[in-house]
């Protein structure tokens, strides 16, 4: 019987750190976007530099959750996201036009992680 | 390749964890609920092995959730009989006296070639000598005979013996074993003593095996 208990125990374990990994993709994902979005105000405004600025200080940031996210999502997801993300900071500071649309991409990517990790009846079905 | 490797070699040790945690019912005679769990975890495993891209969690937790809920059930199965005869079904008779239940046979897609395949096993070519044969939750057909074609034994011709226990390795491969020693009621001077007595070292015998009433059986290591 101390094997059930033992058995119960880890799927407690499991249930918790499925929950807690699921909030991790959510919170990273979560931490990105509003960091783009602040990064295309300040770009839209005019503040290149400081836009720019705002996107090293995101790319430090998306490093350390990629690597944790690496072990919980798909990593053919993560690396299309993770290309989309690189091309950011190169358009703002060029000014390319293809940058809404590469933002609009990265949250898609972004958002799309977020929902995958959550137990919705078409992701589990 | 490398992380491949590493991944096999990692996953090798945690699916052999996760059957130890299954326990020795495993092993052996599986119930369809466990050969279930054996069929997925062996499936499971392979995928983050093959595929480097699926992170190794994605292989770690599923096998892990399958063989606590299988422990889990067998735990309820325990408790609960109802849930047992849900999960593994129950023993069915189809031989009674003799007679062969045509009708369970057809229920459990059973053959006559496999009925007389598992009568063989038993050394039974003749359906007329089965008092009873149920086949169990596992597909395995247990097999009781008729008094008159059973063999005879110890107690049906009269000869009385002591039970004992079989002998016990002492050293195997040249390495003592400890643990087995109270087993005979013995203690390591009494090795020694008749090692001494032959003229042996502890490296040079291949097996020593002993009884509790002091037999003991000595191979040496050959050169």
């Amino acid at each position: 019987m101390q094997r059930v208990w033992v058995c119960t125990v880890i799927m407690v374990l499991l249930a918790g750190a499925s929950v807690f990994g699921a909030w991790l993709v959510d919170s990273s994902c979560e931490r990105l976007s509003d960091g783009i979005n602040e990064a295309k105000s300040l770009y839209d405004e005019g503040e290149i530099s400081a836009a720019v600025e705002r996107m090293d200080a995101l790319y430090d940031e998306w490093d350390m959750d990629l690597k944790i996210m690496s072990c919980l999502a798909g990593k053919d997801r993560l690396s299309g996201l993770n290309a989309s993300i690189a091309r950011v900071k190169p358009f703002m500071e060029t000014e390319n036009d293809e940058l809404d649309a590469e933002i609009l991409s990265v949250l898609y990517q972004l958002d799309l992680l977020r929902r995958e990790e959550k137990p919705y009846y078409w992701n589990i079905l | 390749m490398l992380v491949i490797l590493i991944r096999a070699v990692i996953l090798y040790a945690f699916v052999i964890f996760a059957v130890r945690l299954m326990g020795k019912r495993q092993i052996g005679e599986l119930q369809p609920s466990e050969l279930v769990i054996t069929i997925l975890v062996s499936n499971i495993a392979t995928l983050p092995i093959e595929d480097s891209s699926i992170p190794m969690i994605m292989g770690l937790l599923p096998i892990t959730a399958l063989v606590c809920l299988d422990v889990i059930m067998s735990g309820a199965t325990l408790k609960f009989r109802k849930l047992r005869s849900i999960i593994s079904g129950s023993p069915k008779i189809i031989i009674r006296d003799g007679v062969i239940d045509q009708q369970q046979m057809k229920v459990l897609r059973f053959s006559i070639d496999d009925l007389m395949e598992s009568l063989h096993e038993y050394n039974i070519f003749d359906i007329n000598e089965v008092q009873f044969a149920v086949v169990e939750t596992t597909g395995k057909i247990s097999v009781y005979q008729k008094q008159e074609f059973r063999p005879v034994t110890n107690g049906d011709a009269g000869v009385s013996g002591e039970n004992a226990d079989p002998p016990s390795i002492i050293i195997n491969d040249g390495v003592l074993i400890e643990d087995a020693l109270p087993t005979v009621n013995r203690g390591r001077g009494w090795v020694e003593h008749i090692l001494k007595e032959r003229g042996l070292s502890l490296d040079e015998v291949f097996l020593f095996t002993a009884e509790k009433n002091g037999n003991y059986t000595v191979i040496e290591r050959s050169k």
